[in-house]
């Protein structure tokens, strides 16, 4: 198991579209990933839209990610460094890690 | 006729007939899809990616006009294959027919969705909605009802709007849209304003009064209350085609001519400047298309607490609207306070001729506390801009070198204070017969003035414009007005100092001719006017501006010069 911690920077939080992004990249590894806000229970299947939307996760939020498999530290590094960009240049984004 | 009332949520007015767009409404339950479990699952999947197509088709569609609306339906897809919704819906089709496995889930998160703090992820909620409203409708085999392609131009009337309806809406031919349900954000309302279509919205029961084809108008000018009106007769249809061609051709005007100088076509340029009363946003939008401010009315900074504001809220306030200005002039006039507005925490006398009594300038004076705070603000806020201060109710030259000692007092503590004070003109309003008759001496006392035409009219008529029993004597167009007005413009241009008018008349266009032949160079009006304005300014010509002054100040009544300037603009 391989984790990390950040905090959300872009303004809108993980908003519909950042939070699409997120899970489009999310996908494309074989890991199983979570994401919640560090320190509580509130976590779910970062793979999910649907789960990314509930946990609305908010600007300034500590948000944590752990995965576990394969590719677990590299689907970790990416998502944070997802995160920590701001979602400001997601057409630069890696899609194919 | 009927008369139906709503939340005029977009501008706007259009006459035309109705579609009723009934959206389609799930029934959910008590239909066997498939018995095999196995079978219930490629069922669904099938449902699913039909689903996926109509967005993709649907965002395909307005990817190049609306990729923001285009990139929520590209979400709306990504959510039909979410791992956690899919799983549960799969999980769900173990003992549940199709249609009740997706109506469960969705409704599930759209609910969790509602709840959530965040306004913005609330409002995500539709989307869920909206997915299960597409998906239990391709389960029913049902067509996709397109807005997007109309037969002909309509008014669309319906209970309510989704997103995908919205979304995929037809521009060209939806001449108006009428809901019962919304209200200013809900999705119709931000999708008809930024297409420009009128819209009203929570018209009570709208779809059981109207039926298909039916000739409506729908009234959606006034900002607080649309109208729907049927069965009119044909004069008042062709009343409401002549507001809509108005209507029509003033948003014309403003997209055109907005954003450009007014010169006239021999090359005279003609400042534009806006008169501002509260130095809101929905104000100071205007900037970029405005040379200035001609009238910055301060009044608002006292009526709106139980007491006078304090040097630092003035000083904000003026520095905000001088910064969004830039280095164009803003016209600041003191506080323009008693007559017709009154302030009870000043607990002045009733006067029994208030618009001749203690006012404005004269108030001030009256209370040097006030004046002395309001001038300190306005000196300290002169280096956030340029920033040209003006007097109002000035009646003679001894208001002027008062007001001045007013200025120099507080000058003069404020650079012992160590302040820094930026460069300022002193002007004075003319709006008293007084002293726009000793305008040559004032031209050389004052950096500029400006010119207050109803006060002016009123003063100059003996006629309070409110009394309904002498209003008639109050005339914008009193030939006694044009003489005293030309005779303002001569003396300060020979004086080579800027004169503007900023009442009603700097406004009106069918003014605007009459004044830039008397000599005017500076109009200055509420953002309402600035376009058309504008474009009167350009398509006249200054020499013809002249004599069409000239000949007016040969007229004998407001009538017959009123009718002149009519004719001339045909």
């Amino acid at each position: 198991m391989y984790s990390k911690t950040t905090t959300i920077r872009n303004k809108t939080g993980l908003h519909m579209r950042p939070a699409t992004e997120f899970v489009a990249v999310a996908n494309q590894f074989r890991s199983q990933i979570q994401i919640g806000r560090a320190g509580t229970d509130d976590a779910g299947n970062a793979k999910s839209l649907v789960m990314l939307l509930k946990l609305a996760l908010t600007q300034d939020t500590l948000a944590e990610l752990r995965a576990e498999g394969p590719d677990e530290q590299e689907a970790v590094d990416t998502l944070v460094s997802m995160i920590d960009n701001g979602f400001d240049d997601i057409g630069s984004m890696p899609h194919n890690p | 006729m009927a008369c139906y009332h709503g939340n005029p949520v977009s501008r706007g007015i259009v006459i035309g007939n109705v579609l009723l767009y009934k959206p389609y409404t799930p029934q959910v339950g008590g239909r066997q899809y498939a018995d095999a479990i196995v079978e219930r699952k490629t069922f669904y999947h099938t449902v699913v990616s039909a689903a996926q197509q109509e967005l993709e088709q649907l965002a395909g569609k307005l990817q190049t006009d609306f990729p923001d609306k285009a990139a929520i339906l590209m979400a709306q897809r990504a959510l039909l294959t979410d791992v956690v919704l899919e799983e549960e819906i799969l999980y769900l089709l173990s003992r549940e027919q199709p249609d009740v496995a997706i109506d469960t889930v969705y409704r599930k998160y759209a609910a969790t969705m509602s709840e959530l703090e965040d306004e913005l992820l609330r409002e995500r909620s539709m989307d869920f909605l909206d997915l299960n409203t597409r998906l239990l409708r391709i389960c029913e085999g049902g067509r996709n009802v397109d807005l997007s392609r109309l037969e002909s131009p309509a008014i669309i009337v319906t209970t309510d709007l989704l997103p995908s309806d919205t979304a995929g809406l037809d521009r060209k031919h939806t001449l108006g849209i009428l809901a019962e349900t919304g209200g200013e954000n809900s999705h119709s309302a931000i999708i008809a304003r930024s297409y420009g279509i009128p819209a009203i919205l929570n018209v009570e029961n709208i779809t059981s009064f109207l039926s298909d084809g039916e000739q409506i108008v729908l009234d959606a000018l006034d900002a607080k209350r649309g109208c729907v009106y049927t069965g009119l007769d044909e004069t008042a249809l062709d009343a409401y085609r002549r507001t809509a061609a108005q209507y029509a051709e003033r948003l014309e005007q403003t997209r055109n001519y907005l954003g450009r100088d007014a010169i006239t076509k021999d090359g005279t340029r003609v400042e534009i400047l806006l008169n501002l009363s509260s130095g809101s946003n929905e104000e100071l939008a205007y900037a970029e298309y405005a040379d200035g401010v001609g009238l910055f009315r301060t009044e608002f900074l006292y009526m709106h607490a139980g007491k006078p504001p304090s040097e630092e809220e003035q000083y904000a306030v003026y520095s905000r609207v001088l910064r969004a200005f830039g280095g164009k002039p803003v016209i600041l006039r003191t506080m323009d306070i008693g007559g017709d507005k009154e302030l009870p925490y000043l607990s002045l006398p009733t006067e029994q001729n208030p618009f001749l009594g203690n006012r404005a300038l004269r108030l001030s004076f009256s209370r040097p506390d006030l004046f002395h705070t309001q001038l300190r603000a306005a000196l300290r806020a002169a280096k956030n801009g340029n920033i040209w201060i003006m007097f109002p109710m000035v009646t003679c030259m001894e208001d002027i070198d008062r007001a001045k000692q007013f200025v120099q007092k507080a000058h003069d503590e404020l650079l012992k204070q160590g302040q820094t004070i930026a460069c300022y003109k002193l002007g004075a309003m003319i709006e008293v017969p007084s002293i726009a008759l000793l305008s040559t001496q004032l031209a050389q006392e004052v950096d500029f003035a400006s010119i207050g035409t109803n006060d002016l009219c009123q003063y100059l008529t003996a006629a309070d414009r409110m009394n309904p029993d002498v209003a008639r004597y109050y005339q914008s167009y009193h030939p006694a007005l044009l003489q005293v007005l030309g005779q303002i413009a001569d003396a300060f241009n020979a004086a080579g100092k800027p004169l503007g008018i900023c009442g009603e008349l700097g406004g009106d266009q069918k003014a605007t001719e009459l004044l830039i032949g008397l000599g005017f160079r500076k109009l200055s009006m509420g953002v309402e006017a600035l376009a058309a304005v504008k474009r009167t300014v350009c398509n006249l010509e200054s020499k013809t501006a002249q004599r069409v002054a000239q000949t007016a100040l040969r007229l004998r009544t407001a009538d017959e010069i009123l009718d002149y300037l009519l004719m001339k603009r045909g």
